[in-house]
């Protein structure tokens, strides 16, 4: 109860300063809208439609591209993680590759696959899939050795031991970097739409910087940050269940 | 005939500018279903040997038996039991138990009893369904034993089993470990710095020392089982392994008459 109570104080006492901001700043209404205007924004996409189809385009795509990059980060992370010499030759690459932002691969991506709905699908698998997989293999790494030694002990086969032994017992790690992967591919979804698409949440905002309607850009803001929002709530109460039930908490 | 079986066995660890020698020239032998406890203070090897004999770790030098056959590696025949359990968090006590059973080719019924079987004997019916994180220390070890016991190992190594755990419990699950070792008629080597535990516990005591780890003395205790814990013949040799280990020289006496 507490909880929902700071965080309605929050989000009031943030719409009270943004208010504020506009009567002291004395902004043009076309530059910086009030909140009451933003609202009214709000209600107009949303009941023509406009912000629905925006919703429906991000969430199929982010659902596609979340989705790969989990399975794959996490099957590409065992078996590094677990072959020491895919390791070794894997990893180097890997380290260049990561730091190059998600954003930056998009001129190279829409050159090569067009737009739509796949450069935004991309941009989601990349900026997913690199901390789910390092994640994954660097866990493997460091499981307990006294699992292993278990293992050993009562005659587990290799196999059996990594799907059986060391892939629960890395759970936890891989259920907090789904976490973290699930508010960075939202981020970069948005950014990605913004460049390679013709729809969904990250369009609407160019778009409505290019219509000039800052009350509609803004509405989608706060509508993105909503989700995102929402979306990490439900994978934090995920990772808790997974943490509990582990014994960890 | 000796069933473990330990010659000239030596230890040397790789440390930063050369080598530490761990064990030097370590030999013993111990017969079926004896009771050993290796008893020292930290550093001298007694944790080490155990794990040669388990097949963690490969002797730098000299020859380790079991049954006649040298060992190669870890296997199910010789069970080692950890200080801090190594139970696996995610599976319920009943699924650990049966942990070392799944490569037994049972039919899932017959696992799940056998199980059940050893669970009743540590102690824990009823307690099928909880979890690691649900247990007390005491508890969790017991799931280990039963884990170990399940697959009816020839011998069950135990390192520092009860240390994580209030003297109360620890002395319960001495006796408990006593019954159950009697009835299975097990092979044990048991690695402790405790003493009381170690006379309490074994049929005979490697007192080892270090530098390089070697034993400095065995000692039979030659007094039947259940032991009193504070009894004259017990304290007797509480007294004279005590001395050993702390390398107190025994009082001379002179008499004058």
């Amino acid at each position: 109860m507490k909880t929902v109570l700071y965080t309605t104080a929050s989000f009031v006492l943030a719409i009270a300063l943004w208010q504020l901001a506009i009567i002291v700043g004395n902004f043009d209404e076309a530059l910086l809208p009030s909140p009451s205007k933003v609202v009214q924004a709000l209600v107009e996409i949303g009941s023509n439609g406009v912000l629905l189809d925006g919703i429906a385009s991000s969430m199929y795509r982010f659902v596609i591209g979340y989705l790969i990059s989990v399975v794959l980060g996490v099957a590409v992370g065992l078996l590094i993680g677990n072959v020491n010499i895919l390791f070794r030759l894997v990893n180097p690459v890997v380290q260049m590759i990561r730091p190059i932002a998600p954003v930056a691969w998009m001129p190279i991506i829409v050159l090569l696959i067009g737009i739509g709905d796949a450069p935004a699908i991309a941009i989601i698998f990349l900026a997913g899939f690199f901390p789910v997989m390092l994640t994954t293999a660097s866990a493997t790494h460091k499981v307990d050795d006294i699992y292993l030694k278990v293992a050993r002990n009562y005659g587990i086969s290799r196999t059996k031991t990594v799907f059986q032994i060391i892939l629960p017992a890395i759970f936890p790690q891989i259920a907090n970097s789904l976490h973290i992967a699930l508010g960075t591919s939202w981020i970069f979804l948005v950014s990605g739409e913004m460049v390679g698409t013709q729809s969904g949440l990250g369009y609407m905002i160019i778009d409505a910087r290019n219509n000039l309607r800052t009350d509609i850009l803004l509405a989608t803001m706060l509508v993105i940050g909503v989700i995102g929002f929402v979306l990490d709530i439900l994978i934090g109460r995920f990772e808790l269940s997974v943490l509990r039930l582990w014994g960890r908490k | 005939m000796a069933y473990i079986k330990v010659e000239h066995l030596k230890k040397d660890f790789p440390i930063k500018n050369g080598v530490q020698h761990v064990l030097g020239d370590v030999n013993f032998e111990i017969e079926r279903g004896e009771f050993i406890c290796l008893l020292g203070f930290s550093g001298c090897g007694k944790s080490t040997i155990l794990n040669i004999l388990a097949g963690f770790e490969k002797p730098t030098g000299g020859t380790v038996t079991i049954g006649g056959e040298p060992v190669t590696g870890p296997s199910p025949r010789n069970i080692m039991i950890f200080q801090h359990y190594g139970l696996l968090p995610w599976k319920n006590v009943q699924k650990n138990v049966e942990l070392g059973l799944e490569t037994h080719h049972l039919k899932e019924s017959e696992r799940k009893e056998k199980a059940q079987q050893y669970i009743e004997l540590v102690g824990l019916k009823g307690f099928e369904n909880q979890f690691p994180a649900q247990l007390s220390g005491g508890q969790q070890q017991r799931v280990a034993i039963a884990r170990g016991l399940a697959v009816n190992p020839e011998c069950i190594f135990m390192d520092e089993p009860f240390g994580a755990l209030d003297p109360i419990i620890r002395n319960k699950l001495q006796d408990d470990l006593l019954g159950i070792v009697k009835e299975q008629n097990k092979t044990v080597v048991f690695v402790t710095h405790d003493i009381e535990e170690a006379v309490y516990l074994a049929d005979r005591v490697f007192v080892m020392k270090s530098s390089p780890g070697h034993i400095e003395k065995i000692y039979d205790i030659r007094l039947p089982k259940p032991r009193g814990r504070n009894t004259p013949a017990t304290l007797q040799y509480r007294k004279k392994i005590y001395e050993k280990l702390y390398s107190i020289q025994e009082e001379q006496v002179e008499y004058v008459i």
